[in-house]
């Protein structure tokens, strides 16, 4: 992980060094250039003054001077210093007393203060260059430059560390997330491995004890016609006849596990084949009590397996008998690109703390069944392509919502109740 | 006629030996400004402290020095009352760099530095910028460009 963060983060770090480390130079030479141009410019300063000067102290310093007074009205100059041989005649100043020059300084400068930069010019002027004058410029604007070049500098910095906190953590999220479905689907293998293996050898015990079950069975069908009607042994003879059922169907159940689950789709009719459920487990939902509602919503026609289907609806009617529940409700419809088969039931619902584990072989938390009705459950709809949800956990409103693709199985498409095959 | 040459020549020799006293002149300035070729530093007792408006605008905060050695007076000009934090008071002694100049009689210091029990208090940059002028960005003139550090421990 910390090797994938690297791999990403460093080429990022690398490029924005390197446009720093371009930036750096260009300011500097864009800096040098610009003191170049400006220093330039300064000599003509220097000779306007300077033939300014040499005018006006013709017409006596006070002309001077006050042409002096009408330049410091420029807000752009901060200084403005005249040395007549060697003595300060004349100073206007921003800053109290601030006149960074020394008398017998003659050339331009551009000087650093704590309030940006300052150009310099001096002028010499007057018979033997008696006069000297120094007006210190505002060179802020380069200071500007240069803030507004830091500032940019900044949000691009901002902007990449944001770029690279982002990375990190979408990268950590996305391998958390990678590494939990990884963890997930081994987990998923083992238990699919541990299952086959244990299949396996259930089926085998079962084949094992198939062959002395029907030998049972016909001896027992031999023993039959020698019981009466009348007799008492009547009771203990269909005992013994629904055991061996019993038995075959728990052999008939462990076989079906480890057998592979092809679908054969067929076009059916709904309402039909609800009709049929229902016949199927009137007897059981009659001597039960059990209300058993199936409603087709918006849907006549479906292409699915019948069978895995009946086995489907079976399994998770079964299961809300086994729940203790005395209505229970399945409901059709179409949900998007989902055939959708919900079933309702008031029983007593399922506790939060093993809802997860409803799916697994051999759990369950009744006292009837062997845990495998769900589970089987969800291995037929994985071979219809669909899933099992378990929508409320709720005592006295149990849902569970079964999805199928419309197009799961062969591209074959659901057809609505509007588009029915007249 | 000898004695007389010998005398001329004792005149000559130490006239020579005392001319650079009368050759040196102390920096007299008509305008004040930091100049920095006199920067000097003294110690001295301050003997009075008084509110002055050194330049337009501000009342400053003014030092009134006598130097230790030469028992000279010199005016000491700090800087505008709001960025003046010292506690100083009369008698005592500090030490004061700054550029100096005579203005008519008065020896004049614009401080760079105090030197006061131990601490150095700084007022001006080593070119003489002001730095109750702060570093705020230069608009204008007549203040306003923000206050600065004030004189703090450097």
């Amino acid at each position: 992980m910390k090797k994938r963060i690297l791999l990403l983060v460093v080429p990022l770090v690398l490029v924005f060094l390197l446009f720093l480390f371009n930036n750096l130079l260009n300011r500097k030479e864009i800096k040098s250039n610009f003191e170049e141009i400006t220093l330039n410019e300064g000599i003509t300063i220097r000779n306007l003054m300077e033939t300014t000067g040499l005018y006006l102290t013709t017409q006596g310093d006070e002309k001077l001077t006050q042409f002096l007074d009408g330049l410091y009205k420029n807000e752009s100059i901060h200084y403005i210093g005249l040395f007549k041989e060697g003595q300060l005649i004349y100073l206007l100043s921003d800053f109290e007393g601030y006149l960074p020059v020394t008398p017998s300084q003659t050339w331009n400068r551009i000087m650093d203060t704590p309030v940006g930069k300052i150009f310099q010019v001096s002028a010499l002027f007057g018979e033997k260059s008696k006069y000297r004058l120094f007006i210190g410029f505002d060179f802020d604007f380069l200071s500007l430059f240069e803030g507004n070049a830091s500032r940019n500098l900044l949000y691009i910095a901002g902007l990449f560390s944001v770029m690279i906190f982002f990375i990190i953590i979408l990268m950590l999220y996305f391998d958390k997330k990678f590494f939990r479905k990884e963890l997930e689907l081994v987990k998923e293998k083992e238990e699919k491995e541990r299952f086959k293996e244990l299949s396996l050898l259930t089926s085998e015990i079962a084949h094992e004890i198939k062959n002395p079950l029907n030998s049972i069975y016909l001896s027992f069908n031999a023993l039959e016609k020698y019981i009466q009607p009348e007799d008492d042994a009547v009771y203990y003879r269909d005992a013994i006849k629904n055991e061996i059922k019993r038995i075959n169907g728990i052999i008939q159940s462990y076989s079906e596990l480890s057998k592979e689950i092809r679908p054969d789709i067929h076009e059916i009719h709904v309402e039909e084949f609800s009709r049929e459920f229902n016949l199927l487990l009137e007897e059981e939902t009659m001597r039960r009590g059990i209300h058993l509602e199936i409603i087709p919503e918006n849907l006549e026609y479906v292409h699915t397996d019948p069978n895995l289907l009946k086995q489907i609806l079976l399994n998770m009617v079964k299961n809300s008998m086994e729940a203790g529940a005395t209505v229970i409700g399945v409901r059709w419809f179409l949900q998007k690109n989902f055939m959708a088969i919900e079933v309702r039931d008031n029983g007593s619902g399922i506790n939060e703390t093993v809802a997860e584990s409803i799916f697994k072989p051999y759990f369950s938390t009744k006292t009837v069944g062997m845990g495998l009705g769900l589970h089987i459950t969800r291995r037929l709809l994985q071979a219809l392509k669909g899933e099992i949800r378990l929508i409320s956990s709720r005592p006295g409103n149990t849902v569970f919502r079964v999805l199928v693709p419309c197009k799961g199985v062969n591209g074959r498409v659901f057809s609505k109740r509007s588009e029915s095959h007249e | 006629m000898k004695m007389k040459l010998r005398f001329f020549l004792w005149i000559c020799v130490i006239f020579t030996l005392i001319s650079p006293v009368f050759l040196y002149s102390e920096p007299k300035e008509a305008i004040k400004y930091f100049r920095l070729d006199t920067i000097i530093k003294i110690t001295g007792e301050i003997t009075d402290i008084k509110d002055e408006e050194c330049y337009t605008g501000e009342n400053f905060k003014v030092l009134y020095l006598k130097e230790q050695n030469s028992e000279r007076q010199y005016k000491v000009e700090v800087s505008p009352n709001w960025f003046y934090e010292l506690k100083l008071k009369k008698g005592k002694t500090v030490e004061v760099t700054g550029s100096y100049f005579l203005q008519g009689d008065d020896h004049i210091i614009m401080t760079q530095t105090i030197e006061y029990e131990k601490k150095s208090y700084r007022f001006r940059d080593d070119f003489g910028f002001p730095l109750w002028r702060g570093k705020g960005k230069m608009k204008g003139r007549g203040g306003g460009f923000g206050k600065g550090r004030r004189g703090g421990r450097f």
